[in-house]
């Protein structure tokens, strides 16, 4: 590895403590039935101008992730850290300073922009808060975000409110207000599954440039694995707070480690009717409990592939193929077992 | 084609009417659909599809008024059919399945008893409901006592799977289905599709399948309609919109739309916007938007012509769709407007 | 790609925002009623003395030297005269200063106080949101009146005791709105991302939702004069009002405590319908405001 790693993270926990209702205060069950562990020792590293994509189910703990990695919740275990400084333990000058490093773009321009922010402010709004520059030179800088955005000319845009801008530009809007700062990281959490199908290309293309021409590093949260392809360098596949593959993007995809990841890559529908669609065994997945087993490994109760040892056993994620890891004990037999699969078909 | 159409829309059109004007959300819009087929709607938000769905069974918002046109279910006018009655052909004769499960059941009741209401409401026999409703929900893939549970006990995709085992109580011969899985995970649209599949082929339904997500309706329907600003622009067998489109907006839908199988593709985007619906529009709606529009397309309206058998198309160039659609495949094409 | 102008608006900003909504009002037949209503009022209240054709407290004398004690509507009263010999025409067109003073003064400070509490309760939640929510359910179970006359009578009457009974009480219903309004915009993304750009929370709640609660804040402005108008009204003719200015409900209380209230229609009509017009056209302003502002109520 050549570049300088921005985002490091080891072993993030994040634990949320459910509250108790009376009855439970006063006659306590055993255990921590009331914790619910969003993140479960997640560990990555990304350098700086590279873009990591993070895909998994709704409550795989993808959201958390981004939570945290923008300072917006604390982790309860672990270190993240940005550059050289430990997120964790940043307070409010330094936590201010670091806040100017990340930024993050949301799923829903729609919600995300103030409604009754123009551009204008809500791209100074940033600018603002971190006292920097004057009237003049923040609405230079703001002038340059938006153009950076495609939001050309930027006259154009500065005066309107949300509600006048289409889906794309809204999201270009956000992006604006995200890169003003100049940081160094950016979070997107599903930048474009609100948006048009005829307007994504774009904006997915946009963030691309922005990380290579500013030298970024940007976090892609995503549940569409067909995106991937065009914005990752690298791809993290999470299941119940854990990463249970890692690997550069075009390889998770192309040769996938781990069962969920063969099941999820499976399951995408594919825009061409010749295709014959997935069969039952992914969609038995659906079907089947989702409850993770204490001990084991948390597929475990969903995997077709599944041995003894998997109920006991916690895997860990560690190297197949070079940079390419899995968290999974039968990675080699199921191999195996599927290149027998396609030699007889 | 005089065949027999179980459902046939001809030239109809809806407005929205509002304090602030008239929007004009579908437009002289026609497609026929035969007994046990499936048909895919997909297009962009805004486009007209969810109305189109709405009016085809009957329930349109108290601000929508159909200006134009029929739906014909079985030869009877839906549109002109006094609302009594097309409250009986509902449920019985066509179902509807809505996006969001969670906000069409009712969350203080149990499945049964939403079951049962819906049954005696609908008129059906007194007897046999409770094995009628278990008999579907092992149908849908659910556990039967899962009947006793309140919607919010259930998954995102059992509900989904809920609402489908009720919306075949009566076996009905159309199934209207407004993006079923939009919202599910990918493992558990997986299930809720293939799910689909199977019913509508052992059911021989009539299903009108609509989704932004065009893979989603590849994968289920035989035929496909495109719209673009409250019209049909394209028409035809799956295989030929996804082989061989010819309406410039159907080949950017698909350049810009993503296929795992192809992950480094390079995937266009259409500049600009649909065009507003709450004035009129000369010529073709997607000139604005359209690489390969020219001055006529400006002016002219291009009418619906047939190019193979089946297969419709409302562009001037249909005939060139060969050449469109090579030079649609490189993206700058895409990145600039038409003349417009 | 997509920065090609969209065919939208013409000429957008602020202003033009400003200037629709105002449109949207006006545009409506209720609206305008209200508005012109409220107009008229408002000149009444600045330019009463130059309007009003005698000085309202002025007693006036028949020619045979009796004072014009209660008189019928003629030529020189058009709206008769009080049990004092008082012109009701002068006395109506001045009194309703003290409704626009009252009104507006209390409204402003009970859309204050609210938007205040309903942004910090709503905002931070928990405790704070508990103890400021069970402090509104304190001051809902005050009963108005008692509590207005008792202040009232220990402060002793004067207008601003009146704005200071009517501003500690009428709070609550904004606060209450207020703050389920803040409860659900906290949540929103844009909130969020104002918090990831280091906005602290008084940033947060000044400059990102204010502008946001402040439509519904402003409906209750408009709601809070009618009610203020109304109090002041009840107080003056239970006999709390200032005494040294008139007002409606003061010329209320002066009809029936001298008795005229039964035989002399001029003396009860006029200012119970300016009190009824008065409040009307706030409320009828308020409910156009509010469907402008609030386009969900339009659709239906």
């Amino acid at each position: 590895m050549s570049g300088e790693v921005l985002i490091r993270c080891d072993d993030v926990h994040k634990t949320y403590e459910a509250r108790r209702t009376l009855r439970e205060l006063v006659m306590p069950r055993h255990g921590d039935g009331h914790a619910i562990r969003a993140l479960d020792g997640v560990s990555f590293r990304l350098e700086r101008g590279r873009v990591l994509g993070v895909a998994g189910e709704s409550g795989s703990g993808k959201s958390t992730l981004a939570n945290l990695l923008v300072g917006l919740e604390r982790p309860t275990g672990g270190l993240i850290r940005m550059g050289d400084r430990d997120l964790a333990r940043l307070h409010g000058k330094e936590l201010l300073a670091f806040r100017r490093q990340v930024q993050m773009v949301f799923q829903d321009p729609f919600a995300s922009l103030n409604p009754r922010f123009t551009v204008r402010r809500t791209v100074e709004e940033p600018l603002v808060i971190h006292g920097i520059g004057d009237r003049a030179s923040r609405l230079a800088r703001v002038r340059e975000a938006l153009e950076e955005a495609d939001l050309r000319p930027a006259e154009l845009f500065l005066d309107r409110f949300p509600h006048q801008l289409s889906g794309g530009q809204r999201q270009r809007a956000a992006i604006a207000r995200a890169i003003v700062l100049r940081p160094s990281a950016l979070v997107a959490d599903e930048p474009v599954s609100m948006l048009d199908v005829s307007v994504r290309a774009g904006i997915l293309r946009l963030l691309r440039g922005l990380v290579d021409r500013l030298a970024m590093s940007l976090v892609f949260i995503t549940h569409d694995l067909s995106l991937i392809g065009q914005m990752c360098d690298e791809l993290a596949i999470m299941y119940q707070g854990r990463i249970v593959e890692l690997g550069p993007a075009l390889d998770v995809l192309a040769k996938p480690l781990h069962p969920y990841t063969r099941a999820l890559i499976a399951a995408v529908p594919v825009p061409d009717p010749e295709q014959r669609p997935a069969d039952d065994a992914v969609a038995l997945l659906e079907a089947m409990a989702p409850s993770a087993s204490v001990h084991g490994c948390r597929f475990a109760l969903r995997c077709v592939y599944a041995v003894k040892r998997c109920h006991g056993d916690d895997p860990r994620l560690r190297p197949i193929d070079g940079a390419h890891e899995g968290a999974c004990h039968e990675i080699e037999r199921i191999r195996t077992a599927e290149k027998e699969k396609s030699w007889r078909h | 084609m005089a065949t027999m159409s179980l459902l046939s829309v001809e030239n109809l059109s809806i407005e929205y009417r509002s304090r602030r004007g008239v929007v004009r959300a579908v437009r002289n819009t026609s497609f026929a659909l035969e007994a046990g087929k499936t048909l895919g709607v997909v297009g962009e938000s805004g486009c007209g599809k969810s109305t189109l769905a709405m009016a085809v069974l009957g329930l349109l918002p108290p601000t929508a008024a159909v200006t134009g046109g029929a739906v014909k279910l079985g030869g009877r006018d839906l549109v002109r059919l006094d609302p009594e009655k097309l409250r009986g052909l509902r449920w019985r004769k066509m179902a509807y399945i809505p996006q969001s499960a969670m906000n069409s059941l009712n969350p203080v009741a149990r499945l049964r008893d939403q079951f049962h209401e819906i049954w005696h409401a609908h008129g059906g026999a007194r007897d046999g409901v409770r094995e009628k409703a278990e008999a579907l929900f092992i149908r849908v893939g659910l556990d039967p006592r899962r009947l006793d549970s309140y919607p919010h006990e259930l998954s995102g995709g059992m509900r989904q799977r809920a609402i489908i085992a009720m919306a075949l109580m009566f076996e009905p011969e159309l199934l209207v289905a407004d993006e079923p899985t939009t919202g599910l995970d990918v493992i558990v649209q997986r299930g809720v599709l293939n799910l689909l599949r199977r019913l509508q082929a052992e059911e021989q339904m009539s299903v009108i399948f609509v989704s932004h997500d065009i893979a989603v309706v590849a994968e289920l329907c035989e035929r496909v309609a495109v719209m673009y600003a409250g019209e049909i622009v394209e028409l035809g067998p799956a295989r030929a919109i996804f082989g061989a489109p010819c309406h410039p907006y159907t080949i950017g839908l698909e350049q810009a739309f993503p296929d795992i199988r192809d992950p480094m593709r390079t995937l266009v985007s259409i500049a600009g916007a649909p065009p507003r619906l709450d004035r009129p529009l000369d010529g073709c709606p997607f000139t604005a938007r359209c690489p390969f529009a020219v001055e006529r397309c400006r002016i002219e309206k291009p009418a619906v012509r047939s190019i193979a058998p089946g297969h419709l198309v409302a562009c001037h160039f249909a005939a060139e769709a060969e050449i469109n659609r090579k030079r649609a495949r490189e993206p700058l094409v895409w990145q600039r407007g038409g003349t417009a | 790609m997509s920065s090609v102008p969209m065919p939208l608006v013409e000429a957008p900003g602020a202003d033009h925002e400003r200037w629709a909504t105002a449109r949207l009002v006006l545009g409506s037949p209720s609206g305008l009623v209200g508005v012109a209503l409220f107009v008229f009022f408002c000149v009444l209240a600045v330019a009463g003395e130059r309007l009003a054709p005698y000085d309202p407290m002025a007693i006036h004398y028949l020619p045979s030297g009796k004072v014009a004690q209660v008189e019928a509507p003629s030529r020189a009263f058009w709206l008769g005269t009080t049990h004092y010999g008082r012109d009701v025409l002068s006395q109506v067109i001045v009194g309703s200063r003290v409704a626009f003073i009252v009104g507006i003064v209390s409204a402003f400070f009970i859309a204050f106080i609210g938007t205040n509490i309903g942004l910090i309760a709503g905002y931070y939640g928990r405790r704070v949101d508990d103890v400021l929510m069970r402090l509104t359910d304190i001051v809902f179970g005050i009963p108005f009146l008692p509590f207005a006359v008792v202040l009232v009578a220990l402060l002793r009457p004067s207008i601003w005791n009146i704005i200071l009974t009517i501003s500690c009480l009428l709070w609550r219903t904004t606060a209450r709105v207020i703050r389920s309004q803040v409860l659900s915009l906290r949540e929103r993304p844009f909130v969020r991302a104002a918090r990831v750009a280091g906005a602290s929370d008084l940033r947060i709640m000044y400059v990102h939702l204010l502008p946001n609660v402040m439509p519904m804040s402003l409906l209750y402005v408009a709601f809070g004069v009618a009610w203020a108008v109304l109090a002041e009204a009840s107080l003056s003719f239970l006999g709390f009002g200032d005494p040294r200015m008139v007002s409606w409900g003061q010329m209320l209380y002066a009809a029936y405590i001298s008795g005229s209230i039964r035989h002399a229609w001029w003396s009860v009509v006029p200012p119970g319908l300016c009190i009824t017009v008065f409040t009307a056209s706030v409320f009828l302003i308020g409910r156009e405001y509010e469907r402008v502002v609030n386009p969900r109520l339009d659709r239906g």
